[in-house]
């Protein structure tokens, strides 16, 4: 039992680049729009200020560091 | 009832036959394309539901951009006419010089050009605009992406052999892309005729039926020789992934429609297939072995082209809108 548990507490946090770059794009896209609905900021404010921090991770994924060849 | 007005009229239907036929290519390619059903049955799916989508649905993008973006007051006849004729010439140059604009990024910068040429433009409509175009590519990607990296392979193993077979494969896909065909109604008919129910010559009862009208036409018409010619993407993939795409872009376009932003179709069509490839190239690249043609699945320059696009677009048409405005 403890092995399961030890196994899967380190594939959660063994994420490749891949796993992490989804997370972090969907992070700030959703998370700009929670602080908007947190704070009574401006939704559309909060939500367009995350999103930009969102396409840098996208731009990288993209661009920079796309899945072409082995990492 | 002048000759400007049916000018107006004639480049409405112009531009209606246009989207009509490039629409087809790819709602109800991928049906075609594997063979589930024929042309002229696809051309009279495109026809029904697109009307359907442009009389439920088109009246909210009509809105934004017969006067929302700026009053519509704006709207005289010439000036429509003006708008009209950007929308128009975008439409000839995209089949003519293959140069891949989007009408609704012609219809939105020309828009833009009469409102700052009038001296009165609705900010918080053109900025309601401006978010949802940033936001659309960057969640279209995410959601594709996602579906790609973590969950197509499972459902491909599950149904992808069997989708252009059984009854029910066949059912998902045809009415996927009668779902494409109203999400293009419902957001494209407002290209064709937003300026004319802006000058309140015709109502939006009216204006909505003839766009979705003319798209139908167009579908039913040049969309046999399009579907044949227009290259798409979403004809390259597999057809698993064709129905993951297409059902992924109908919803988003659907509820931007609501919301009353134009957008283009084929573009978050694009980007969709693009996260769905990364996505699956990801996981690829990761399995054991070095993966051959990579670049089948993923390859960054259709992303550039669309951003480039995407950008100077809107801005060249806001510029020869009004350009011509100052001339006349």
């Amino acid at each position: 039992m403890e092995k399961i548990v030890n196994m899967s507490l380190q594939n959660m946090f063994n994420w490749s680049y891949y796993d992490k770059i989804l997370f972090s794009i969907a992070f700030f896209l959703f998370g700009g729009f929670i602080i908007g609905i947190l704070t009574g900021v401006s939704i559309s404010a909060t939500t367009a200020a995350g999103s930009v921090m969102g396409s840098v991770f996208l731009y990288d994924c993209i661009f920079r560091n796309p899945p072409l060849k082995k990492r | 009832m002048n000759f400007l007005f049916l000018l107006g009229i004639v480049i409405a239907i112009f531009a209606g036959i246009n989207i009509g036929g490039t629409g087809i290519a790819p709602a109800l390619g991928p049906a075609v394309g594997s063979k589930i059903i024929g042309k002229t049955k696809a051309g009279f799916l495109m026809a029904i539901f697109s009307l359907i989508g442009a009389i439920l649905i088109g009246p909210y993008v009509v809105e934004t951009l017969g006067g929302g973006i700026t009053p519509s007051e704006n709207f005289t006849l010439t000036a429509s006419l003006v708008v009209m004729g950007v929308i128009g010439f975008s439409l000839f140059a995209t089949n003519l010089l293959k140069i891949p604009m989007s009408t609704s990024q012609v219809a939105v910068g020309s828009v833009v050009g009469l409102g700052l040429f009038s001296k009165s433009l609705h900010l918080d409509s053109l900025s309601h605009v401006l978010f949802w175009w940033f936001i659309t590519p960057i969640l279209s990607f995410l959601i594709a992406a996602i579906i790609g990296r973590y969950f197509y392979f499972s459902l491909n193993e599950k149904w992808g052999f069997k989708m252009d077979k059984g009854i029910l494969g066949k059912l998902i896909v045809i009415l996927l892309g009668c779902y494409v065909a109203f999400s293009i109604g419902g957001n494209n008919a407002a290209n064709a005729i937003a300026p004319l129910v802006g000058t309140g010559m015709i109502s939006m009862s009216l204006g909505v039926f003839l766009g979705g009208l003319m798209i139908g036409l167009g579908a039913i018409t040049i969309g046999r020789r399009t579907m044949d010619t227009v290259g798409n993407e979403i004809t390259e993939i597999s057809l698993m992934g064709a129905v993951i795409v297409s059902g992924l872009t109908a919803v988003i376009v659907n509820l931007l429609s609501i919301l009353g932003v134009p957008i283009s179709l084929n573009q978050v069509l694009t980007i969709s297939v693009i996260g769905l490839g990364w996505g699956r190239a990801s996981r690829a690249i990761e399995s054991v072995g070095t993966p051959k043609n990579m670049e089948e699945l993923f390859s960054d320059d259709v992303s550039k082209k669309i951003m480039v696009f995407w950008v100077i677009t809107p801005v060249i048409s806001l510029l020869v809108t009004y350009f011509i405005l100052s001339l006349i």
